[in-house]
């Protein structure tokens, strides 16, 4: 349900190709198909959670570098660190406003 | 014709050498003091004359000056003119500028709350089309949760079906399996807000119960109710929005559930328009 808020929110920024994955291993193997820009996940999801996909993104030659936003529902302090900590570049709490994701993705591929 | 008498004290007799002498050195010194004076006064008169001239030349150059401080003041007056021209200009520049800027901030304050409210229609239609995705019962109550957790933002919720006259549990998120128990319709908080025609009740006050219940209302027709007990700690109150969304549970949610449970009561199985009673 998220996930088709946040490509409503994407398609907004006209320079975007969206490519949906289901779950974060769903992720990896899309990752090795393409070189993504950005890359947007949720920390809950099933078969391998949105903390361990940072990780392996971080140790993943290709795509070490590529920001990652995070989008969830998990609010504390703790959680927001430790995502940063592990490399995330963004963390955006739900509920979400699309303006906001739209700003956050903006700033983060520095586009006008 | 008067006859000229000598001197007194002179005689008529003739001069003497030595008289000449006298007479010619008075005369000499006549002629000198005449000269004298007379050099004198040019070079008294050529000093005045050279003053004269200082004097012009000092006037001279003194009116000069004024006429160049008048043209100067001329020059001065213009320019102040010119300045209060273009104090003008600018005076009138910066309303302008003001009245853009204004303009441009409405526009952006527009523009701002039609992003807003564009993000809540999306976030309205993903909701309602996800709700109705599914004929499926454990489909249709898990979205309802999703929605209530991720667009809603309640940390702790509990999905109420109406049987008889008590509303059971079906899904619950974030509370103890102590706190998920059967309600009574008609009594307590959910009880009484599931009979209410509001499509939604805040609670009033502090206290254990609910923040929100929402009635699931099929038409006429209440089929359940969604009771919140918690925000996420990221979401503080409910806002308009918000409000909008309970709302459509209240509608979308119960239709949808309503319809899950045809379908399951069905064997899942939609029965041909021909069998209908329409």
């Amino acid at each position: 349900m998220m996930r088709q808020l946040l490509v409503f929110a994407l398609a907004r920024i006209k320079v975007l190709k969206v490519v949906e994955a289901d779950d974060g291993v769903d992720a990896l193997r899309k990752l090795t198909t393409a070189k993504f820009d950005l890359i947007i996940t949720d920390i809950n999801m099933p078969v391998l959670d949105g903390l361990k996909l940072v990780k392996k993104i971080r140790s993943d030659e290709v795509h070490k570098d590529v920001p990652i936003m995070i989008v969830t529902t998990e609010g504390s302090a703790e959680d927001r660190q430790r995502a940063l900590q592990l490399g995330a570049n963004a963390y955006i709490t739900k509920p979400i406003q699309a303006p906001q994701v739209i700003a956050k993705v903006k700033e983060l591929l520095k586009l006008p | 014709m008067d006859r000229k008498r000598p001197a007194k004290g002179t005689s008529n007799r003739p001069p003497r050498n030595t008289d000449k002498a006298d007479l010619v050195e008075k005369r000499r010194e006549l002629l000198e003091t005449y000269f004298e004076n007379g050099r004198q006064i040019a070079s008294e008169l050529v000093a005045e004359l050279d003053a004269a001239r200082r004097k012009l030349s000092e006037l001279e150059a003194e009116n000069a000056r004024l006429r160049m401080q008048l043209k100067s003041d001329a020059a001065i007056r213009d320019l102040l003119n010119k300045i209060e021209t273009l104090e003008g200009e600018r005076r009138e520049l910066l309303s302008r500028t003001n009245e853009v800027e204004e303009k441009a901030r409405n526009e952006v304050e527009r523009a701002t709350a039609v992003e807003n409210e564009l993000s809540n229609l999306a976030s309205l239609y993903v909701a309602t089309s996800q709700l109705h995705a599914s004929l499926d019962l454990r489909d249709v109550v898990a979205t309802l949760g999703q929605l209530l957790l991720q667009f809603v933002g309640a940390g702790a919720y509990v999905v109420y079906s109406a049987e008889g006259d008590k509303l059971v549990p079906v899904a619950t998120e974030g509370l103890p399996a102590d706190q998920v128990v059967d309600e009574r319709i008609g009594r307590g908080a959910v009880g009484k807000a599931f009979e209410s025609s509001a499509p939604f009740t805040l609670a009033m006050g502090a206290g254990e119960g609910p923040l929100v219940v929402v009635p699931l209302r099929v038409g006429e027709q209440n089929v359940g109710a969604v009771a919140v007990f918690e925000l996420l700690e990221q979401k503080r109150e409910l806002d308009v929005f918000d409000h909008e969304l309970l709302r459509m549970v209240s509608s979308q949610g119960a239709s949808a559930l309503a319809a899950a449970r045809f379908s399951a009561a069905a064997n899942g199985t939609i029965p041909p328009w021909s069998s209908t009673d329409r």
